[in-house]
């Protein structure tokens, strides 16, 4: 079976909704970050606007911000980034009396999804689909972005299997906080994460100076690149991005420590960073933060525009061991194409890694290619000696 | 029943061991927001440092940070600053025991009465929605009280929850009013949503919120208000406000420190941008706070509760600093409550409820 994308399909225009519909009004902002009283704020959902007699729908979307026209087409900017002179569409209605038409009708029914999920809920659906899902956005040019918070790099297994999801194209875009980072290179630093040993669950003698002496050093030296560069990092997942050139982006919060040099301290400059990765977003996985996972879903647009002109949705996967986290997500998403696992996100990414990175799946596709028996020895030889050094105290 | 403040006997520095123990050793800061190898990080706890012959006190301490000494003879002090706010030349204490062998002495034992309280600081054990929690509520009332009467600092920090009900922003409203509040350290949010609420009687859009949407209208036309106006002070001078926390807080002078987060795409014309501006005023007001009450708000909580010592100097006297979690999720209390302090104590409720009780019990 082949993976299709579920699509969006644009209304007809002709409609009476549409063909009565009056043109967009515009007004000029008369001071920066400040809108003219009435202005349209902007919905979650995919909103059509009305101007020279076409209907123009913006290349990216976003809840609560206003649309601006610029040269012709509508631009969906943060109320925090307008300045003199922007034309703001104004009004609130959104059925066409004001040139505005929000039209949630266009996503296939198979996007949504209904709210009150639960740790009992049976997830193995939501696995297969995020599997194809995947492999779909790593073979056609997607764009996975990955939101994280520090519990994922807290434990051995999981901060391996983020390192190979990267390493095998799964990884485009890394969203974080100051701590993820900073306990991630705490590991390959000293291999422990706050102090602890990240396998053995050993806290070593003064291991609460650890984080705060890998702050301290990558401060001195200047950037995490110059850190890594000098040979300082073992391993980790911000090693592999950085060695993989793959972006990622850390927003400051007032409970950091240090921070990491890398940090935005500005949340206006973290907010564009993160618009930046989250505008070539096909697909974004929220793994154990509430901040920065609520953060990325009020942001991130509900559809790209692919390059042959069509519409589809952005998946969001919000996976966390408290309900609310992720009932709040999908909530922002407005339960389009959004889906919510309740479970530690270890396990959750060590699935994942088995799911897409173990040849066994692949062996069943090309039946005739492979001898099985060599291929089968082969393999559990590889793992056998790939445990050993993993199991290796370091 | 009156409020008995546990009291602090600092440690007899004539034994032979203080007497004896070398000065700490101090290493200047070369860049500025990096701190000299081998620093000694601070504790929660009472620390004394040995400068020129004398033990010093950290006051206003944080931990996770370093000592900064001054060692001009007659002059000796200490200042306990953040790694990002060194400054070349600073003098940072280095060594990493805490037994005097190397003029640093953490002390543990200050607040014990004779009466052996061996569990002072034991560590306390998690807390659920099943612990007994009238006598916390007892003492706390009388420690707002008492720090009311005694000119004490009452930091409160507080989430969104507070003000999406009418019933607990009312409570918090009077709670302002009548001078059991000296600072409030807040997101933009809960400082937004009870604007909301006071010039258009809506929360969130709705006249009774019931649930979350995504499009929050007059929330933002309330911030698009505001910024207009310049202030919010200004903006509750034009009367727009009817009510709320802060048009009480603007009439009462008690400061707001808004700290901004990822979240917040608008802010108030307050909202700190930069993260770590706002951590240095949060630590402005922490530094003179006598008792913190944090309610429903993880991120402030915790951002909070990492910068107060678990006691402090007050006219002179040495006294803990008091610390209320409150939270509806054990999680998020309990992260606190492990910190081995003598004064932490967490409730888990609803903290609606929270604040209309002490709504009720002191107004």
């Amino acid at each position: 079976m082949t993976f299709e994308l579920p699509k969006f399909t644009p209304p007809d225009f002709t409609s009476e909704k549409f063909a009565n519909a009056n043109e967009i009004r515009v007004e000029e902002v008369k001071k920066d970050g400040i809108a003219p009283s009435g202005f349209y704020l902007t919905r979650h959902m995919p909103t059509y606007y009305h101007y020279k007699d076409k209907w123009i729908l913006p290349e990216h979307n976003s809840q609560n911000c206003v649309a601006v026209l610029v040269d012709d087409t509508i631009v969906i900017k943060e109320l925090n980034d307008l300045v003199v002179g922007d034309k703001v569409v104004m009004g609130k209605e959104t059925d066409g009396t004001n040139g505005v038409v929000v039209y949630r009708e266009g996503f296939d029914e198979s996007v949504v999804s209904m709210p009150g999920r639960s740790v009992e809920t049976s997830f193995t659906e939501d696995y297969e689909h995020l599997f194809e899902l995947m492999r779909h956005e790593k073979e056609n040019g997607g764009y996975i972005v990955w939101v994280l918070g520090p519990s994922v790099v807290f434990d051995y297994d999981t901060r391996i299997g983020l390192s190979e999801l990267a390493e095998n194209g799964y990884v485009q875009a890394l969203l974080a906080g100051n701590a993820m980072a900073t306990h991630d290179l705490e590991g390959g630093y000293l291999d422990t994460a706050l102090g602890q040993n990240i396998y053995t669950q050993v806290s070593v003698p003064l291991g609460h100076y650890n984080h705060l002496d890998l702050l301290n050093e990558v401060r001195r030296t200047g950037s995490i690149d110059k850190f890594i560069a000098d040979g300082n990092v073992k391993d980790g997942f911000i090693k592999t991005l950085n060695r993989l050139d793959i972006p990622f982006v850390l927003a400051g919060s007032v409970r950091d420590d240090g921070p990491l040099p890398e940090v935005h301290g500005n949340m206006s400059e973290a907010l564009r960073a993160i618009k930046e990765q989250t505008d070539k977003a096909t697909l974004i996985i929220c793994l154990a933060t509430m901040l920065h996972s609520v953060s990325t879903a009020e942001l991130a647009s509900s559809y790209r525009i692919r390059e042959d002109g069509t519409v589809t949705p952005v998946f969001m996967y919000s996976i966390d061991v408290t309900e609310n986290v992720v009932n709040k997500v999908a909530q922002a998403r407005e339960y389009i194409a959004v889906k919510t696992l309740v479970t530690n996100v270890q396990d959750f990414v060590v699935n994942v890694q088995k799911a897409l990175l173990k040849p066994v799946g692949e062996l069943q596709a090309e039946p005739v290619e492979v001898n099985v028996h060599e291929y089968v020895e082969k393999n559990t030889a590889k793992e056998e000696s790939k445990s050993a050094s993993e199991l290796k105290i370091k | 029943m009156t409020l008995e403040i546990p009291k602090f006997t600092p440690p007899d520095f004539s034994q032979e061991f203080f007497v004896n123990a070398p000065n700490a050793k101090l290493v200047e800061v070369v860049k500025d927001g990096v701190s000299p190898a081998n620093y000694h990080a601070l504790s929660v706890f009472p620390e004394y440092f040995k400068i020129n012959g004398k033990w010093v006190l950290a006051t206003e301490s944080r931990m996770d940070t370093v000592c900064v000494a001054i060692d001009e003879p007659g002059k000796e002090a200490v200042d306990i600053v953040e790694f990002r706010n060194l400054k070349v030349g600073d003098k940072v204490v280095v060594g990493r025991t805490e037994d005097g062998s190397e003029g640093i002495y953490m002390y543990t034992q200050g607040f014990v009465t004779e009466k052996g309280n061996s569990d002072t600081f034991a560590f306390r054990s998690g807390r659920s929605r099943e612990t007994a929690f009238s006598m916390d509520y007892d003492q706390l009332y009388d420690i707002l009280r008492h720090e009311k009467e005694h000119n004490g600092y009452v930091t409160w920090v507080i989430g969104t929850a507070i003000t999406l009900d009418p019933g607990s922003r009312d409570a918090m409203a009077r709670l302002v009013r009548e001078g059991y509040v000296d600072a409030i350290i807040c997101g933009t949010s809960f400082a937004a949503f009870d604007l909301e609420c006071a010039t258009f009687g809506t929360t969130w859009g709705q006249e009774t919120f019931e649930r979350e949407s995504t499009t929050l209208g007059n929330y933002f036309e309330t911030i698009n208000m505001v910024r207009e106006a310049g202030s919010m002070k200004e903006f509750v001078k034009s009367g727009k406000p009817k009510d709320g926390i802060m048009k009480a807080c603007v009439e009462c002078d008690v400061p707001v420190i808004i700290g901004g987060t990822i979240r917040d795409r608008f802010g108030l014309p307050e909202t700190y941008d930069n993260v770590y501006d706002a951590q240095n005023a949060m630590r402005k007001h922490i530094r003179k706070t006598s008792t913190v009450v944090m309610v429903s708000a993880i991120l402030f909580t915790i951002a909070t509760g990492n910068m107060t010592p678990s006691y402090n100097e007050f006219d002179g006297v040495i006294r803990p600093v008091y610390m209320y979690t409150v939270d509806i999720q054990e999680f998020a209390v309990n992260k606190l409550s492990d910190r081995g302090t003598l004064t932490a104590k967490s409730v888990v409720t609803n903290t609606q409820d929270f604040i209309k009780n002490i709504g009720r019990a002191l107004t």
